[in-house]
């Protein structure tokens, strides 16, 4: 079949590689119909995260049709439209049984080498680097889903393809920044990006109760998506100045829940921005917190900051002083999206949670790299590059 | 600049790894990473105890059942139950008994968790081109089983 391989930093090729068989008897195989881009892929591409091998698949967010089951599968048939979960969660572990997915303890094959960075492992991931399980990615025609009685959902008849592809990942994380943030009715809550994540967590901290919902960006054609699709206000960075304004529209006390969803490639027009740009470039931090920190400012005392944007190392002048003496509450996951996806497929039929509108782009396979080189550069008004094969 | 990036990448996460490796050790130095004081390592798994070593261990630890000596031990509140194992003074393991006893303990854990240990390979890929970096990653996840602060 044909895939998008990494073949090297900022180098994609799409090659012919052996189909996915079952391999587990939880397995199922699906035909991908569609399959995006995703900010965090960047970091991939970009080589900011080492355990990278050429050849590797890339693609963590699909949606497809089961076309063979495993033996022990009991949820799933051929012919089933399904939305797969990116993260691979066995379903029976601790972490699962308390939905805590992506911290689950079976899913990732290759728990030693992130227990070697990290201290513990999480789970695994579809085309995220041999860190998190080196699973085959799902720019590909083909994928092979483990677990997929956990993972795999089948997705009701009146949503659509294109809108349900987005359950897999973007609509999940997104909704995890206000649920596990802890946004309540009246509250004010900033979101820090308005690329696919950032607008279902703005969108997620809406339909939680949220009064006011400020997303802040510099891409004006995604801040007019922020305002026509998603019902939020917005805030270009370039043109405001962020802490002033955000301290301003709350009577001085700050968002209380702010939501990052940026990660570790952060731009800002602040100084700090040059200072984490250079100390990255140099590899003497691997992540740019640009976002985190002024996050962490601008959040009221006792509030809280969540942070969805994937980091991977370490970061420098971490306000750790703002963190305690303001006594905010600082969360992080990775998308716990098996805890969400049922409910988020009903919100999508019912209208509630649109997210067609981020695949500005839908192209076939073949010109995936075109795809992610006009996704990278936001070239075109580019939210996220769809591929069709 | 393709290849001068990559290169500057890969010594950079190398050296990036070290360094965390180096930080995880050192704080294994006094809570396990097969430098417990005594050998021990140890799983928590969700479940019934009885049922765990009812007629013997999930196969992956049944096979090293000689050479090791287990303990197993309710978890706290709703966490399941501990496996602490460690192998015995002077048993045969191989050349690495650390890695034969990491790699036991995750899979039956998952073995008695889930019903299966899972494969990862043969997956599908594109061409693995050879280089330096490419090594390190094939050698860390070869021996990923054995390998981490298990």
């Amino acid at each position: 079949m044909k895939a998008l391989c990494w073949t090297g930093v900022n180098e994609l090729e799409v090659e012919n590689v052996d189909d996915p068989g079952i391999l587990n008897d939880q397995d199922i195989i699906v035909r991908v119909l569609l399959t995006t881009t995703c900010g965090s892929d960047l970091h991939l591409l970009g080589g900011y995260v080492p355990t990278m091998r050429a050849g590797d698949v890339l693609g963590h967010e699909f949606i497809g049709e089961v076309v063979e089951t495993g033996p022990a599968v009991t949820k799933h048939r051929v012919g089933d439209r399904v939305v797969v979960c990116s993260f691979i969660s066995c379903g029976k572990c601790w972490y699962c049984r308390n939905e805590l997915y992506s911290l689950c303890d079976n899913g990732n094959p290759n728990a030693g080498i992130p227990e070697m960075l990290w201290g513990q492992a999480p789970g695994g991931c579809y085309g995220y680097s041999h860190a998190l399980g080196g699973w085959a990615g799902s720019h590909a025609e083909y994928v092979r889903v483990p677990y997929a009685d956990q993972g795999a959902f089948t997705v009701p008849e009146g949503v659509s393809t294109e809108r349900a592809l987005f359950a897999s990942d973007a609509a999940p994380t997104g909704w995890m920044g206000p649920d596990l943030g802890g946004v309540r009715p009246g509250d004010t809550v900033a979101v820090w990006g308005a690329g696919g994540v950032g607008q279902m967590a703005a969108r997620g901290a809406l339909l939680l109760g949220a009064e006011r919902v400020v997303v802040i960006d510099r891409y004006q054609e995604r801040l007019a998506q922020v305002e026509s699709v998603i019902g939020a206000e917005t805030m270009n960075y370039e043109t405001s100045e962020v802490l002033g304004e955000l301290r301003e529209l709350t009577g001085g006390r700050g968002p209380d829940v702010c939501i990052e969803a940026v990660g570790m490639e952060a731009h800002s027009d602040r100084i700090d921005f040059a200072y984490d740009q250079i100390k990255q470039q140099l590899r003497l931090q691997t992540d740019r917190p640009t976002a985190v920190r002024e996050a962490i400012f601008a959040a009221r005392k006792g509030g809280s900051v969540f942070v969805l944007g994937v980091f991977g190392g370490f970061v420098d002048k971490f306000p750790l002083g703002a963190v305690m003496n303001k006594g905010l509450t600082l969360r992080s996951a990775q998308q716990h999206g098996h805890r969400y996806i049922p409910m988020l497929l009903e919100r999508m039929a019912r209208d509630e949670l649109v997210t067609e509108h981020l695949a500005t782009h839908t192209m076939p396979p073949e010109e995936a790299p075109q795809g992610y080189a006009m996704f990278k550069k936001k070239t075109d008004g580019c939210v996220r590059a769809v591929f069709q094969p | 600049m393709g290849v001068k990036t990559a290169v500057t990448v890969g010594v950079a996460g190398v050296a990036v790894g070290l360094v965390a490796r180096t930080l995880v050790r050192e704080k294994g130095d006094s809570v396990g990473d097969g430098r417990h004081p005594e050998g021990w390592k140890a799983v928590t798994i969700l479940g019934d105890a009885t049922e765990f070593s009812d007629g013997g261990y999930p196969a992956p630890l049944e096979r090293l059942r000689d050479v090791l000596e287990v303990q197993i031990d309710p978890a706290p509140g709703d966490k399941g139950f501990e496996v602490h194992a460690r192998v015995r003074d002077g048993a045969d393991v191989g050349d690495d008994p650390g890695q034969a006893l990491r790699a036991a303990l995750r899979d039956a854990k998952q073995l008695f968790e889930t019903g299966e240990v899972l494969r990862a390979t043969p997956r599908p890929h594109g061409h693995r081109s050879v280089s330096l970096l490419g090594a390190v990653v094939d050698k860390a996840e070869d021996e990923e089983k054995g390998e981490g602060v298990l």
